[in-house]
């Protein structure tokens, strides 16, 4: 297909940028893709990956924090009800870890440096969509690995999730 | 009036030390753990502080909200 003047503003997700993403993306944009855009990464959320947390209380993404206003969007796809979310997912808020388990489809408001995880779908009956929002040009994290359990501590694979965007004091 | 770390709050993450803009938080001790988690026993130093409440300008400055006015 020819170039032309405005081909640049459509843009597909290019797996081969993010080697270690092991998720169905569908769409990732951030100010290294396009000058001037926030953070958004969409993808499905497949039963079998609930399935893969089923086992592991206080599993998935651990406590942590970004310098941006995040907004994680959970999508239900079924087409007679828009609003059931075919899932699921536990999230613990705050630094005192407060649990919440919804099934409904939400947006969940997360201010800069609020800690928030571990998040983990519990079941899932229907595939559905999640978009992560950060209202920064880059993705930033900090992890709270403090606050969890010692067991869950040493079972994490600490190599994952790596901070990004925050400097250590030393 | 002055701002002081409540130590039973902290998290010990430290980043309060990077984000203080007078530089007027300090690390006073430093302890890492098996797993390689650093933690940072930090404290305000009273000759730097402005008192210009940065540290309480938004809720979730501190994450663990751990910063207070004394």
């Amino acid at each position: 297909m020819a170039e032309t003047k405005y081909d640049k503003y459509i843009i597909e997700y290019d797996p081969s940028r993010y080697p270690n993403e092991r998720r169905p993306v569908m769409a990732r944009m951030e100010s290294s893709v396009m000058e001037g855009s926030h953070f958004y990464l969409i993808h499905w959320m497949m039963p079998n990956v609930a399935a893969s947390f089923a086992d592991r209380p206080m599993g998935g993404h651990p406590p942590h924090i970004h310098r941006d206003v995040e907004l994680l969007f959970h999508i239900g796809t079924n087409p007679d009800d828009p609003m059931d979310l075919g899932s699921e997912v536990e999230i613990y808020l705050g630094p005192e870890l407060e649990r919440h388990v919804f099934n409904r489809t939400c947006c969940i408001y997360i201010p800069p440096n609020f800690i928030h995880g571990p998040w983990r779908p519990l079941n899932t009956t229907r595939p559905w969509i999640f978009i992560e929002v950060n209202q920064g040009g880059e993705h930033t994290e900090k992890s709270y690995r403090q606050l969890l359990p010692k067991e869950v501590r040493e079972n994490t694979n600490w190599a994952m999730w790596p901070d990004e965007g925050y400097d250590g004091p030393d | 009036m002055a701002y002081r770390i409540n130590e039973k709050e902290c998290l010990k993450c430290g980043l309060c030390v990077t984000e203080c803009p007078e530089g007027a938080i300090v690390v006073d001790d430093k302890v890492t753990e098996p797993d390689g988690l650093v933690l940072f026993t930090t404290r305000i130093d009273q000759d730097k502080c402005t008192e210009f409440g940065t540290c309480q300008s938004h809720e979730w400055w501190c994450p663990a909200k751990a910063i207070e006015k004394v």
